[in-house]
C-alpha cells in the first residue's frame, strides 16, 4: 500500500515542482553564457536574468517546504482527508508516504540548486574547491566515500526532521475545536520548547558525567569523528521516530475531521 | 448479522453535545434513511461510522469489528463535500478507487459514468459542483462493500439525475450490504427506504420500518417528518 500512496504522492507534487527544476537549469545555463562572454555586452538583460535565477533558487526553496506541509495539511486534515483517512491503508503509511515525498522532493530540489550553482560556477573555482575539500579529508584522516556516506545520511535525517515536527504540530492543532492553525502553531512552539531543554540537557549530562573520561579510551581523532557522525545519526533517528509516532498515534487515536 | 452497532455512543465538540448515548443495531439487507433537522448529528454519526471522528464515548462495531483501519475495506463512504483532488482526471481517480479497493467494479463504474454522460478524461477541476457529487456517487456506489454510508447523496443533483442515482444504489447494494442515507430531501428518496430513523439534538427520536409508519400513522414519512420537526 506504501508503493501506491508514493506513486500518488509523487504524481501529486511533480506536475509543479519538476517545471520550476527545468527553469532553474535553463536560467543557469543562459546566464552562464551571459555572466562569462565577453561578447555579451548588455548589462540589463544580465541583471534581469541573474535576478530571476536567484530569485527562483531561493523561491524554490521555500515553495518545496510550502508545498510539502500544505501537501500534508490538506490531503489528510483537509477536504482530501474525507478519502484518503477512509483508504483501506494504515494511518503510518499514509504519514510515512507523506514524509518520503517530502524528503525526495527537497533533496532532488537541493541537487538542482546545486547543479545550477555549478553550472554557473567558473570551472577554476570547482577545481579548486575540490582540492580543498580533498584536503581537508586527507587531514581528517577520512575516508571520502565514508564522508559523502554521512553525509548523505544526515542530509537525509536532517531534511526529514524539518517536517516531522511540522506534521506532528498540524496533527496536534487538528484535535482542537476551533483555531486549528493557531493552535498548531502553539505546539510547534512548545514542541520547539521541550526539544531544546532535552538537548540541553543532553548536552549537560555528557558534561557532568565527563564521558569520554568514563569511556576511558585512548581514541583518534579520526574515531572521534565517526563517533560524532554516528551519534548525529541516532539523535536525528530518535527525533524522527519520536515526532512520527506521536503523529501516529494523534492520527489513529484523536482523528477530528469536522 | 448486524452491520452497524453502536452502544452508548456519545459524541462531545467542547461542551456541546453533538450524539448522547446512542444505542443502534442495524441488520444487513437494508436501505435506512437517516434524517433530522441541521444540527440534529446525522453527519457527526456518519463520520464516526467512516472512521473520522472519534467518539467521546461508548462503542462502534461494523460487522462485530471496531472501526479501525480494517473496517475502511467493509464501509463505502460519500462525504456531504467534494473530497477529490483537482488536478487528477476522472480516469486517473477511477484507476485510484481501483488500486486500493479490490472490491471495486471498474466495468460499472465506467458504465455509469457513460449513462452519465461524464468523459473519461475530463479534468476534476473543470467539473461543476453536481457533476463532481454525481461521480463521487459512482464511485463509492461501484464497491462492493458492506455497508454504504451516502452523507447527502442528491442533495446538489438536479432533479433529471436524482432518479438515476436513486435507482442506481437500489440495484448495486447486495443482499447482504445496508445502505444508510442522509438527507433533507426526504419526498424524493422515501421511496427507496426500509426503515428510518428520527434524530433529534443527538437523540434518536423514531426508529422504524417505514411500512410500520404507513401503518401506524396512516402517512408518509415525509409527512410524519413535518409534523414532528415542525418549527
Amino acid at each position: 500500500m506504501l508503493a501506491k500512496l508514493l506513486k500518488y504522492e509523487f504524481k501529486s507534487i511533480g506536475r509543479l515542482f519538476l517545471p520550476l527544476y527545468g527553469l532553474s537549469i535553463l536560467l543557469a545555463i543562459a546566464n552562464r553564457f551571459t555572466a562569462y562572454n565577453p561578447d555579451f555586452e548588455y548589462e540589463i538583460p544580465e541583471f534581469v536574468l541573474m535576478g530571476t535565477f536567484i530569485t527562483l533558487l531561493m523561491g524554490l526553496a521555500i515553495v518545496t517546504f510550502i508545498q510539502c506541509v500544505l501537501r500534508f495539511k490538506r490531503n489528510l486534515l483537509g477536504d482530501e482527508g474525507y478519502l484518503m483517512m477512509t483508504l483501506p491503508v494504515s494511518r503510518f503509511d499514509l504519514i510515512f508516504s507523506k514524509l518520503i515525498a517530502a524528503v525526495v522532493w527537497t533533496v532532488i530540489g537541493g541537487c538542482v540548486g546545486l547543479t545550477s550553482l555549478f553550472i554557473l560556477t567558473p570551472y577554476d573555482s570547482m577545481v579548486s574547491t575540490f582540492h580543498i575539500l580533498s584536503d581537508i579529508f586527507r587531514y581528517g584522516g577520512f575516508n571520502g566515500a565514508m564522508f559523502f556516506v554521512y553525509m548523505i545520511l544526515i542530509g537525509i535525517l536532517g531534511v526529514a526532521a524539518v517536517y516531522t515536527p511540522v506534521y506532528t504540530a498540524l496533527s496536534l492543532g487538528h484535535i482542537s475545536n476551533k483555531n486549528k492553525m493557531l493552535a498548531s502553531f502553539g505546539w510547534y512552539f512548545i514542541n520547539s520548547i521541550a526539544v531544546n531543554i532535552l538537548s540541553s540537557g543532553l548536552v549537560l549530562t555528557i558534561e557532568k558525567v565527563q564521558l569520554w573520561d568514563m569511556l576511558r579510551i585512548d581514541i583518534s581523532g579520526t574515531m572521534v569523528s565517526h563517533m560524532i557522525f554516528i551519534g548525529i545519526i541516532i539523535i536525528l533517528l530518535i527525533y524522527n521516530a519520536a515526532h512520527l509516532l506521536i503523529t501516529n498515534y494523534v492520527l489513529k487515536n484523536k482523528l477530528n475531521l469536522e | 448479522m448486524s452491520i452497524l452497532k453502536c452502544v452508548n455512543l456519545s459524541k462531545n465538540y467542547g461542551r456541546h453535545a453533538a450524539l448522547s448515548s446512542l444505542d443502534l443495531e442495524l441488520p444487513e439487507g437494508k436501505i435506512v434513511g437517516l434524517l433530522g433537522p441541521n444540527g440534529s448529528g446525522k453527519t457527526t454519526l456518519i463520520k464516526l461510522i467512516a472512521g473520522l471522528l472519534t467518539p467521546t464515548c461508548g462503542q462502534l462495531l461494523v460487522c462485530g469489528q471496531p472501526v479501525s483501519v480494517a473496517t475502511n475495506s467493509l464501509i463505502s463512504y460519500l462525504p456531504e463535500r467534494t473530497y477529490l483532488n483537482d488536478w487528477m482526471t476522472v480516469i486517473d481517480i477511477l484507476l485510484f478507487f481501483n488500486s486500493f479497493y479490490d472490491d471495486f467494479d471498474m466495468k460499472k463504474a465506467t458504465d455509469m459514468l457513460t449513462s452519465l454522460g461524464i468523459k473519461p478524461h475530463d479534468k476534476l477541476k473543470a467539473m461543476s459542483k453536481g457533476t463532481k457529487e454525481k461521480l463521487q456517487l459512482i464511485l463509492v456506489m461501484s464497491r462492493k462493500a458492506r455497508l454504504y454510508l451516502l452523507d447527502e447523496p442528491i442533495g446538489g443533483v438536479d432533479p433529471a439525475a436524482r432518479d438515476y442515482i436513486l435507482s442506481t444504489i437500489i440495484s448495486s447494494y447486495a443482499d447482504n450490504a445496508t445502505v444508510l442515507i442522509s438527507t433533507h430531501l426526504i419526498g424524493d428518496v422515501e421511496k427507496i427506504l426500509d426503515q428510518v430513523i428520527f434524530l433529534q439534538n443527538g437523540v434518536i427520536k423514531l426508529n422504524s420500518d417505514v411500512d410500520t409508519i404507513r401503518e401506524e400513522h396512516g402517512k408518509s414519512v415525509d409527512s410524519l417528518f413535518r409534523e414532528v420537526f415542525r418549527c
